[in-house]
């Protein structure tokens, strides 16, 4: 896959885990491992320009006598999960009708 | 490799970094350890399947901002008053070498850049003749010299021919070209970042 369009959709993966409840690191990458490849360094970067972008906020709380960073999704995220489904219906559109063209010929 | 041994080793391969980016770096591996030490890893296995150390710090440091790495360097370096003197003292050998190599620099890629330029203008040019000759072409054959008419409207077709031939070849050779001085840019950029390593 495509880079940028890997990045863009793991940032999207990482929403939508946050979407049910906040969460921290390795379990974001624990839930999503089922559905896309993730590893805990490409992980970093996704959960700092989400930060920085507003789509999440984080603060530590303690764990087993440790502190653990929790992530909690932001109105903003919510609305960038919202726009990439809208986004995302049209693709499927195309798709299906690239599917359907293929099939025919 | 032991917890405290990889987080160490990150740590010191960032030293390039602003110290809150390494701070926060690692703390996010260090909780990654524990949290994999807490699901049932062995402390080895936990910070194995995290991967390469320099493969990590390399991939964060492509993605901190050069302007930071350069604050950081600039600030983390103490001159002498002796070599501060002789760095004023020098100017006038330093500073027009410098400027004169980065004029030099500049150039070399200017004058990459006018080639895929000269391409480009070679397709237009091809566009611009099988436009051209197919309407002046039809005019003729419309009109007085119907031979020669045809003869410049066959050319025009074979410039439209060329010209989407050549349009394919320019965009590979940008494309390619882009791709050269990204990778360029960020070779600089780890090589910055790696010097002030091995300086310190």
């Amino acid at each position: 896959m495509d880079i940028q369009l890997k990045r863009g959709i793991l940032e999207i993966c990482v929403l939508g885990v946050l979407l049910r409840e906040e969460s921290y690191g390795y379990k974001i990458i624990k839930d999503l491992s089922d559905h896309i490849e993730i590893s805990e360094s490409t992980l970093y970067p996704i959960l700092r320009r989400l930060e920085s972008s507003g789509a999440l906020t984080s603060y530590s709380k303690e764990h087993n006598g440790r502190l653990r960073k929790y992530h909690a999704i932001t109105n903003t995220g919510r609305a960038r999960v919202r726009e990439f489904l809208e986004e995302w219906k049209s693709i499927m559109e195309v798709y299906e009708f690239i599917k359907k063209e293929s099939e025919g010929s | 490799m032991s917890k405290a041994l990889f987080l160490n080793e990150l740590a010191a391969r960032l030293s390039s970094l602003p110290a809150d980016e390494v701070q926060r770096t690692v703390t996010y591996y260090s909780e990654i350890i524990y949290d994999r030490i807490e699901d049932g890893m062995g402390e080895e296995e936990a910070v194995a399947g995290l991967g390469n150390v320099s493969d990590i710090a390399d991939q964060i440091i492509m993605y901190t901002s050069l302007s930071a790495i350069v604050k950081t360097r600039v600030r983390g370096r103490r001159l002498s008053a002796l070599a501060v003197v002789l760095l004023i003292i020098g100017s006038p050998v330093w500073l027009p070498l410098l400027i004169t190599a980065f004029a030099i620099l500049l150039t070399i890629y200017v004058v990459l850049w006018s080639v895929v330029a000269v391409f480009w203008s070679v397709v237009i040019s091809f566009c611009a003749g099988a436009l051209g000759g197919m309407i002046s072409g039809a005019v003729l054959m419309s009109g007085t010299g119907f031979a020669e008419g045809t003869v410049l409207f066959g050319s025009a077709l074979i410039c439209a021919g060329l010209a989407v031939f050549s349009f394919h070849a320019v965009l590979a050779l940008t494309k390619a070209f882009l791709k050269f001085t990204a990778a360029v840019f960020r070779k600089f950029k780890i090589r910055i970042a790696l010097n002030r390593r091995s300086s310190k």
